[in-house]
């Protein structure tokens, strides 16, 4: 028996595809990766906050964790964050917004209430909590492409012999 | 009930990391203020480290045996280096501080340390065998503004092991 197969190959129809998804598509994918790993960040910052996994918990009134929601949902990102039951938001405490040009995405969320930073970084009386600073090697791991320190791309590189 | 392998102890792990940050040499032979250690009050022209360390994250590392399997935990270590802001009439050395932060951060980055099991004989631990705390990556070295008249730099960097436990 004699089978014979025959392959066509359709370069204008696959010029045609890969235009459009270089032009419609990958935007969009761009978008909507660069959008899911701003709320992975946040998200993760707010559990942090919350005192998992033996961290500092630095909840009081509640609103610095509340601030993060606001910058994300500035940016117009609602995900299925953490409600924050807080009894102290004020304006202005949270902005974001979300560029694209193309392909390149970016997406700032920013907490604007004042004792962030000593929260995060202690001061000299008290450790600091280092919420956000985990929530981001925490969503470098994630980026496949990603090969800054403490990735999983860099480990792997490493492994087999990269520099 | 069945005993915690060793390697599974983070007091373990704490006790000789700090073993080892106590006996760093920086420069200007500030206080060294450990992990875990409490009660510390900061006093004007006496400069300190602070040592902490932060949960990342665990994750399966694959099998260690035919009844254990490993897992890789990653912990973040921070040292906060605090020098007295020089004034007017008391004026400090701007570099001490950048020359501490800098022997701190050689200190971590050639951080690469055994496990020594403390639980037996806190005294004399024993080295349990195939199990290496590292720090993986370069450490980044930040000055970060000074509040309460104090100068500061931070050295963070991730510190990784294995731990083993009965599947």
């Amino acid at each position: 028996m004699t089978a014979i197969v025959s392959v066509e190959f359709l370069q204008a129809e696959f010029d045609r595809a890969l235009a459009e998804f270089a032009s419609s598509l990958l935007p969009e994918a761009m978008d909507t990766a660069v959008r899911k790993l701003a709320l992975d960040i946040c998200a993760d910052t707010m559990i942090g906050l919350n005192g998992v996994d033996g961290l500092p918990k630095r909840i009081d009134t509640g609103r610095l964790r509340a601030a993060w929601r606001v910058g994300l949902r500035a940016a117009g990102i609602k995900g299925a964050v953490p409600t924050s039951p807080s009894k102290a938001s004020e304006p202005g405490d949270g902005t974001g917004e979300v560029t694209a040009n193309g392909t390149h995405v970016e997406a700032t969320v920013s907490n604007n209430v004042k004792y962030a930073r000593f929260v995060e970084d202690g001061t000299v009386r008290m450790r600091g909590g280092h919420h956000l600073k985990r929530a981001l090697i925490l969503a470098r791991r994630n980026i496949p492409t990603d090969r800054s320190p403490g990735s999983v791309s860099d480990e792997i590189h490493r492994a087999f012999g990269g520099g | 009930m069945a005993t915690i392998d060793p390697t599974a102890r983070e007091a373990n792990v704490l006790a000789r990391i700090n073993t080892y940050l106590n006996g760093l040499s920086v420069h200007g032979a500030p206080k060294l203020v450990l992990i875990g250690e409490n009660g510390f009050v900061p006093q004007r022209n006496n400069p300190f480290v602070r040592f902490d360390w932060t949960a990342i994250s665990s994750r399966d590392a694959g099998r260690h045996s035919a009844t254990q399997v490993a897992t890789r935990v990653d912990k973040l270590l921070t040292a906060d280096v605090f020098y007295a802001d020089g004034t007017e009439r008391d004026p400090h050395n701007a570099y001490d501080i950048v020359r501490a932060a800098d022997d701190v951060a050689h200190g971590l980055r050639r951080m690469n340390l055994d496990l020594q099991d403390y639980s037996d004989t806190p005294a004399a631990p024993t080295a349990v065998t195939g199990v290496r705390i590292r720090a993986l990556d370069p450490p980044d070295t930040t000055p970060l503004p000074s509040s309460d008249g104090w100068a500061r730099y931070r050295v963070q960097v991730p510190v990784t092991w294995d731990l083993r436990h009965t599947a």
